[in-house]
């Protein structure tokens, strides 16, 4: 009984003890900052986390930690921001979850910040910033990017006689057609038929899915149906397949199991076929030229700060580090490409030149974007309609039409469903 | 000690004052549970009838609409009426054959079998492991170049692609549902089995039973309370499934909407959308439709055994 006294007695001592000095601590502790984005590959989150040792290193009064959130990114952050409790920073993606999370007022503006910090926007490519500018209100600051850019396997191209990467809409068709081969389920183009991975032959034809102000739909034109049809053609003539026709479930995928001679992804398939595919030799080019153009799609993301955080100020500081013309740099190491135009001759694309025709595709990529109230739009719509035009019940002119009509209910019901 | 107590409860008062104070004894030690089940359960429930009224994108401030304005769109929404279907067939066709099943193989496993502990473990273990990775283990099973279609290419069939095809993705999600269930309502049933009185089948055997009647006639109606359970549960757990499907098809409840079940779609009505009050009011119909076959499934098969 004794004993078991003392024993607390001299518990409550230590603790208060302990206690004592935390408190003081507390008077002057850093301001703690989180930083969320959606968990990547090892690469990003270590880039990210080490961006922050950094900034922490330099800046002592704010301690910034990075929480990657797995799973259903923007679910989990909407729950978040329904509890109060949002990260201070989050990553705004592309596909219409910037302009929600804008218009909803989840992020606040950055002007007044960029102002006082004499923050220049003039270096960013301008596909990786207009996305987040929305008139004059500037809501996020970009992070990285990656454009569309065409991945060939030059052994297959070798094999088939043919010399070079296709740069016409018609030689893409006639090289796909002599790399196919579906007893041994290779296809010249394997890609999941779905709007970011078409929605490049529409611009390439001088069409786009809406206006460039996002108000009005833009399916209905000669152009927009030259470029989808183009696309659907490919998979309606056998030479295109989808990724679940070989057994993958995307087109970086079937490239690396050697079963696709050609797909459209981002620099994000650079990591991921180096790593799980290391034998498959793979190539990077710029996008065909179709009637009009070469024009790709854009994948940009950027730092925002969250109505929810209680320490603007210094959440800024860290957007600014992050995102600093030095520090960016550190961006471009896990299949990302860099949003500043000034880094393109950087050593680091020197030594890695795989990155040397995404860049080249950089000035000519318009960000994949749609407005607030699309989510329904942009997850099932578009994919079903697109498919149904692939599988032949539907002609590529009533999946247009479809999708038209779908789109302006939307847009006249003001953006949400 | 003890004739001062009941002298105490003699008299009325003391009997009512007994009561009362066992009553609030009895509510004392089951307020964690109360409270738990009043702030997780019933809380939510109540809130999800409230939210069915309301429009909100979670984002947004939310406003009262009203149940009607939600439950008309929701009632003349062609996406709806798919997923009723969806769930409707997925819940007719898994839940009588996985209770079939189960019971075929309660009985086979209630003989006297060699390694019968191994098969017991084999025919369960689907039930104890995460639906998550059985759902990523049969898309492999079902992929285009997968298991079942090596198997079918033995005998010169060629394979549909399971997963990507609208007409087969919900069929796979079912086969994949029936050998995850399967097992643990074959438990079931076994222990439902261990308790009918060897007594009985003796009995028919001596007026001349075969093993077939034995089971029609003896071994299905006594095992009604096990059936009751399993019908049960496997209806409500088929009409709210969500898992499956949610993995296989990456969130998107596609190829072309064939595997979005109500339950995948209140999630994405309510989280992706952002139609807080329709993925609500589809929350409430569920909850309706699933009390209603619940009645019905209870005044079929809830009356006690009578020997």
């Amino acid at each position: 009984m004794k004993k078991w006294v003392a024993l607390t007695g001299s518990t409550c001592i230590a603790m208060s003890a302990v206690a004592a000095p935390m408190v003081v601590a507390q008077a002057n502790a850093p301001v703690n900052i989180v930083v969320a984005s959606w968990s990547g590959t090892n690469v990003t989150n270590g880039i990210i986390n080490a961006q922050l040792a950094a900034f922490n290193k330099s800046h002592p009064g704010i301690h910034a930690v990075y929480k990657p959130i797995s799973g259903n990114y923007e679910t989990i952050l909407k729950t978040e921001f329904v509890a109060g409790d949002a990260p201070d920073i989050i990553t705004l993606n592309n596909g219409g979850q910037a302009p929600t999370f804008e218009s909803e007022g989840a992020v606040v503006p950055l002007n007044s910040y960029i102002q006082k910090s004499h923050y220049s926007l003039k270096d960013f490519f301008p596909g990786a910033i207009n996305m987040f500018v929305s008139g004059k209100t500037v809501y996020g600051l970009p992070r990285d990017q990656s454009p569309l850019v065409q991945y060939d396997n030059p052994a297959m191209f070798k094999a088939a006689g043919i010399s070079g990467p296709p740069r016409t809409w018609a030689q893409f068709q006639a090289d796909a057609k002599k790399l196919t081969n579906p007893k041994k389920k290779v296809y010249g183009y394997v890609q999941t038929p779905q709007e970011p991975r078409w929605g490049q032959f529409l611009m390439q034809a001088g069409g786009n899915v809406m206006n460039p102000a996002m108000t009005k739909m833009t399916l209905n034109t000669p152009a927009a149906l030259k470029g989808f049809t183009f696309f659907i053609n490919l998979y309606r003539h056998g030479i295109a397949a989808q990724p679940s026709t070989v057994g993958a479930t995307w087109g970086g995928q079937a490239l690396g199991m050697g079963h696709a001679a050609m797909t459209l992804e981002g620099a994000w398939a650079i990591p991921y076929l180096q790593d799980t595919y290391p034998k498959t030799p793979f190539k990077i080019v710029t996008l065909p030229r179709g009637p009009k153009n070469n024009e790709s799609l854009d994948f940009p993301t950027a730092w925002a700060i969250t109505k929810d955080s209680q320490h603007p100020q210094q959440a800024w500081e860290v957007i600014n580090y992050l995102t600093g013309s030095g520090e960016a740099r550190w961006v471009e190491q896990g299949g990302l490409v860099t949003v500043r135009k000034s880094l393109i001759n950087m050593p680091y694309y020197k030594h890695h030149p795989i990155y040397q025709n995404i860049l080249n595709q950089l000035p000519k990529a318009y960000p994949w974007n749609f407005p607030n109230g699309f989510d329904q739009y942009v997850n099932t719509t578009l994919a079903n309609e697109t498919l149904l035009a692939v599988e032949g019940k539907i002609t590529p002119k009533q999946a247009l039409q479809q999708l038209q009509q779908q789109g302006e209910q939307i847009l006249k019901n003001g953006g949400s469903n | 000690m003890s004739v001062v107590r009941v002298a105490r409860h003699e008299t009325r008062g003391g009997i009512r004052r007994w009561h009362r104070k066992e009553t609030a004894a009895a509510y004392f030690f089951t307020l964690p549970t109360l409270i738990l089940l009043a702030t997780f359960t019933l809380g939510p429930a109540v809130y999800a009838f409230f939210l069915s009224g309301v429009s909100w994108n979670l984002l947004n401030t939310m406003h009262w609409v009203g149940w009607g304005t939600n439950f008309k769109q929701l009632l003349t929404m062609p996406l709806f009426w798919t997923s009723v279907k969806n769930s409707v067939v997925f819940a007719a066709i898994v839940m009588p054959t996985q209770t079939v099943i189960a019971l075929i193989f309660a009985v086979i496993l209630n003989q006297n079998l060699p390694a019968r502990g191994l098969f017991r473990l084999a025919f369960f273990f689907p039930s104890i492991s995460s639906s998550a990775v059985t759902s990523l283990m049969f898309m492999w099973i079902f992929n285009k170049l997968g298991l079942l279609n090596g198997l079918l290419a033995w005998f010169g069939i060629n394979g549909p692609d399971w997963i990507g095809n609208p007409r087969f993705a919900l069929s796979s999600i079912m086969i994949l549902n029936i050998w995850s269930t399967s097992g643990y309502f074959m438990v079931v049933f076994l222990a439902g089995l261990q308790a009918i009185p060897q007594s009985i089948y003796e009995a028919a055997m001596i007026d001349g039973a075969n093993g077939l009647q034995r089971i029609l006639k003896i071994t299905v109606p006594l095992l009604r309370p096990s059936t009751f359970f399993i019908v049960v549960m496997g209806m409500i757990g088929t009409l709210q499934m969500f898992d499956q499907s949610f993995i296989i098809s990456g969130g998107t409840g596609g190829p072309l909407n064939s595997t979005t079940t109500i339950a995948l779609l209140i999630y994405q009505e309510i989280f992706s959308y952002g139609n807080v009050g329709l993925g609500a009011a589809a929350t409430v119909f569920l909850f309706v439709i699933v009390l209603v076959f619940t009645i019905l499934v209870n005044r079929w098969l809830g009356k006690p055994i009578e020997y």
